[in-house]
């Protein structure tokens, strides 16, 4: 990038509050693909390589949502790795541990496709 | 190896193509650094030796190869051997950090990283690698 570009650029926090944006505007095509993995996995009788999936989705979207401050998100998709890396360890499948996650899921899913998500600007100077 | 040397060329691999450009923004708008970021492994591996970057930051979770896998690979590659490669990953334990640096990373960062303290952070792990 030259300085000429630079120079031409929005301020770093027009730039991040653009950024913010956009990703709350396209988050529930993100969001969904993970809820048909979801139902993939529990179709495929509790594959554990298909809930790896979703976990390795989940933490993109986790990411994503926590460095774009958007914490709703952040908070839904930290606590759902948490209860799938439960179910990763565990020897049994725990019926009332999948209902939980396909709960949160959709909870996400609500979330995302509202676009009602209060996202304070991103930490600058924080 | 590094403190006499200003810290200039950093490459950053990362697959979520949202925190790189706050990344890009961090670095180098923010931060002064000549950056280049990518999306994978592969596309890091096959530009590398054009940009000599001087430390490296590895996203720990991607798909394909992933941070520690690049890493591994990057020491079998003579001229960076011995570069600095800063892992990032989310909600980092500090058994986790230890692990990473078994590994042979200089250093972790947290997801969500600072975007206005990144360069700062990442010019600290720098220095240090001399110390």
């Amino acid at each position: 990038m030259s300085d000429s570009e630079l120079n031409e650029k929005p301020s770093v926090d027009a730039q991040l509050a653009a950024l913010q944006t956009e990703y709350i505007a396209n988050l529930y095509d993100r969001v969904l693909p993970v809820l048909s993995l979801w139902q993939d996995y529990i179709a495929s009788n509790y594959s554990p390589e298909l809930l790896r999936d979703v976990y390795r989705k989940m933490h993109a979207i986790a990411g994503t949502s926590s460095i774009l401050n958007v914490k709703p998100i952040d908070s839904l998709s930290n606590e759902v790795q948490i209860k799938i890396q439960s179910v990763l360890q565990a020897a049994d499948i725990d019926a009332a541990l999948i209902a939980e996650i396909a709960m949160i899921l959709n909870e996400i899913l609500d979330v995302a496709k509202s676009g009602d998500i209060s996202a304070p600007p991103i930490n600058l100077n924080a | 190896m590094t403190a006499s040397v200003k810290l200039e060329r950093v490459l950053y691999i990362e697959d979520e193509p949202d925190i790189r450009l706050v990344a890009e923004i961090a670095l180098h708008q923010v931060g002064g650094l000549n950056v280049i970021t990518c999306s994978s492994g592969e596309e890091g591996l096959s530009l590398i030796n054009d940009f000599m970057p001087q430390l490296i930051i590895l996203d720990v979770m991607m798909p394909g190869m992933d941070g520690p896998q690049i890493l591994c690979k990057l020491r079998d590659m003579p001229e960076f051997k011995a570069t600095p490669v800063v892992f990032i990953t989310a909600k980092v334990q500090a058994d986790e950090v230890e692990q990473f640096k078994r590994l042979g990373a200089a250093d972790v960062i947290s997801k969500p990283f600072n975007p206005m303290t990144l360069a700062d952070d990442v010019r600290a792990i720098w220095a240090a690698c001399d110390e």
